[in-house]
């Protein structure tokens, strides 16, 4: 099921938070399960099975972990979560990177591989990372088991974040699993972040994906074209992300519970390091906190720093998808990273501001050229035509899809900055009255704008629920 | 022996069963989702030489990315004929996934087609919505079929000969 659908909007939701505000407290994580079973089952029933297993493993697993600790036995513990971890990336492997490790072995030994590819169930990659942090959380003592099967299964669970996230840490939502503070003004600040999110799936992103996919099934392009098309992208990407995001954030608020933010206008940033402090904060933090500081982060030798980020970057690229395309675009950050940290820092500091954004502008959109394209052959194929290789600077078409979607493109742009957002808090909550008023039925006019939308459009899938 | 010195067996034996039971779980599914062999023109040509197209047209990239919203480049294959008039209800849509994980996003495309069509002849459009209520969709072997048509057994039965 989809956020930005009127099944979802019309049915799921109003049941839902009416069950839920009408259920006693000490109900309420069963509303929730039952809720996000609902949501994750919805045209996919038999990943329930997956997910019901993965639940009572993972569960009995934290359990077992707790108890060999509490015995002093820490390498028993650390055997059983060696063991889980291993489980659930092996499920993980087997649903997501199966075909892709048998077409290259197929291609490298020479041998007809074949592996049967399974239907990726949803966000599986969110759910196995959300797992994980909860069982290192418990070996490594940050955290003590859930002993309430319920409060660890809504944690897993919980339909807000299900589906692409954000990653939350056990450790950092493990209080409100068990005390959280239902208000009108929580349930408010919620719902317009819904709303926020809402409008940016659906009037930004999705538009701006109209016009990249005409641009992208162009057989020729300029230049301008082509950049024009990777421009699209970049916005309808970050629109359509952090737009469930603050969704996801906005449901989870309604529901009692506060969740950190996912995204920080990553692209205001001025360095590629910046950038990804401020974009999916949660899977940067999550790499960092599991895979980058274990490792020995950078509290080590240069050559071991270099091998640790590399590892990182490479995860980073392949945890989105199991292609050579990821992996490309996972280094080429990686790259830039590694650059950043042993060679441009004492340039950067004299640079100003403006060129270290250019930089990461290009750096940034150059990279999603791999992300959008469907192989390697065609990202470079794209590439090739951004500079120039059609042979042709400006043509009609830049010129037509520019000045047709210009108030589209002008609206992203200033979307992504906080302007309207500290426009809006100042005029609002500062100065209140009349502008309250206006703040209202802005939400409103928002909510009919999309819902209008949503009846007279298609279809169109989170880009990010696929990973 | 007390209650604390058998949780841990119990935990064991509990984590050992379950794995079992997934493995039995995966081992099912795999079964089920073996990717068919036949190329896609080979499917696309079965399905439209048995298919009555007085009532349908083929539609361009266009058109699939307006009424489905599904970016062909994304796919191995696709085909889609959508009706000649808007009285019309026919539609034959046939994707070949290039990655088990679009079979999600596929059905929901096709639900959400579905949903709107049927928004649109409710209330007027008896025989549409009859050839909606009874619409097929199929996901086997990497393929995924959608089909509204009077024909709709019959071709799902060419579509399941032909994997």
């Amino acid at each position: 099921m989809q956020f930005a659908s009127l099944l979802f909007l019309f049915v799921f939701l109003p049941v839902t938070l009416i069950v839920y505000y009408l259920s006693p407290k000490r109900i309420k994580n069963v509303t929730l399960v039952l809720a996000s079973l609902v949501f994750y089952a919805w045209g996919q029933p038999q990943a329930l099975v997956l997910m019901g297993v993965s639940l009572v493993f993972n569960y009995l697993t934290g359990m077992e972990i707790a108890l060999l600790r509490g015995n002093g036995r820490y390498g028993g513990a650390k055997a059983v979560a060696g063991l889980a971890v291993a489980a659930n990336l092996f499920l993980l492997a087997l649903y997501k990177y199966a075909g892709f490790a048998a077409d290259n072995l197929s291609a490298l030994l020479g041998l007809p591989i074949q592996v049967t590819q399974l239907p990726l169930p949803l966000g599986l990659s969110f759910f196995t990372f959300t797992v994980l942090s909860y069982l290192l959380d418990i070996l490594w003592g940050k955290a003590p088991a859930e002993r309430n099967f319920l409060c660890f299964a809504a944690y897993v669970t919980m339909f807000p974040k299900l589906s692409s996230g954000p990653i939350v840490r056990y450790a950092d939502i493990a209080p409100q699993l068990r005390e959280r503070n239902h208000s009108i003004a929580g349930f408010g600040n919620g719902l317009n972040q819904f709303l926020v999110g809402l409008a940016k799936k659906v009037l930004l992103a999705d538009n701006l994906g109209v016009v990249f996919g005409t641009i992208q099934g162009l057989s020729s392009m300029s230049a301008a074209t082509a950049w024009l098309g990777c421009l699209c992208y970049s916005l309808q990407l970050y629109f359509d992300f952090s737009g469930y995001s603050d969704m996801a954030i906005g449901l989870a608020r309604m529901l009692g519970f506060r969740i950190d933010k996912n995204f920080d206008y990553p692209y205001l940033s001025a360095s590629v390091s910046e950038f990804w402090r401020r974009w999916h904060i949660s899977l940067g933090l999550w790499f960092r906190t599991y895979v980058y500081i274990p490792m020995g982060g950078n509290r080590c030798s240069v050559p071991r720093q270099l091998l640790n980020l590399t590892v990182v970057w490479l995860l980073t690229g392949i945890w989105h998808g199991a292609s050579w395309n990821f992996l490309v675009w996972g280094l080429w950050h990686g790259c830039f990273v590694i650059l950043e940290k042993f060679a441009f820092k004492p340039f950067f500091e004299k640079i100003p501001r403006v060129f270290r954004h250019i930089y990461l502008l290009l750096a940034v959109m150059l990279g999603w050229v791999f992300f959008f394209s469907p192989s390697l052959g065609g990202a470079v194929e794209y590439l090739g035509l951004m500079f120039h290789s059609s042979g042709v600077w400006l043509d009609g078409m830049f010129l037509y899809q520019l000045s047709s979607n210009l108030p589209l493109l002008l609206a992203a742009v200033i979307g992504c900055g906080p302007w309207l957002r500290k426009l809006h808090q100042r005029l609002a909550y500062v100065h209140g009255g009349a502008a309250m008023t206006v703040s209202v039925i802005a939400y409103m006019l928002t909510l009919i704008a999309c819902v209008a939308y949503l009846v007279s459009n298609t279809y169109s899938a989170f880009l990010y629920a696929q990973f | 022996m007390s209650w604390r010195s058998w949780k841990l067996p119990l935990i064991e034996i509990s984590k050992w069963a379950l794995l079992l039971a997934l493995l039995l779980f995966l081992a099912g599914q795999m079964g089920q989702g073996k990717q068919s062999a036949t190329s896609f023109e080979d499917m696309s040509a079965a399905l439209t030489a048995n298919l009555d197209q007085t009532q349908m047209q083929p539609a361009d990239n266009q058109m699939l990315r307006r009424l489905y919203g599904l970016d062909p480049s994304s796919y191995e294959g696709i085909l889609l004929y959508y009706p000649t008039t808007n009285m019309g209800a026919e539609e034959l849509l046939l994707v070949k996934l290039a990655d088990p994980a679009q079979a999600q996003t596929v059905e929901a495309a096709i639900q959400a087609r579905l949903r709107a069509q049927k928004t649109s002849f409710d209330g007027y459009g008896i025989e549409q919505m009859a050839l909606l209520e009874d619409c097929v969709i199929e996901l086997r072997g990497g393929y995924v079929l959608f089909l509204v048509h009077p024909q709709a057994d019959a071709l799902r039965q060419v579509f399941l000969d032909t994997l």
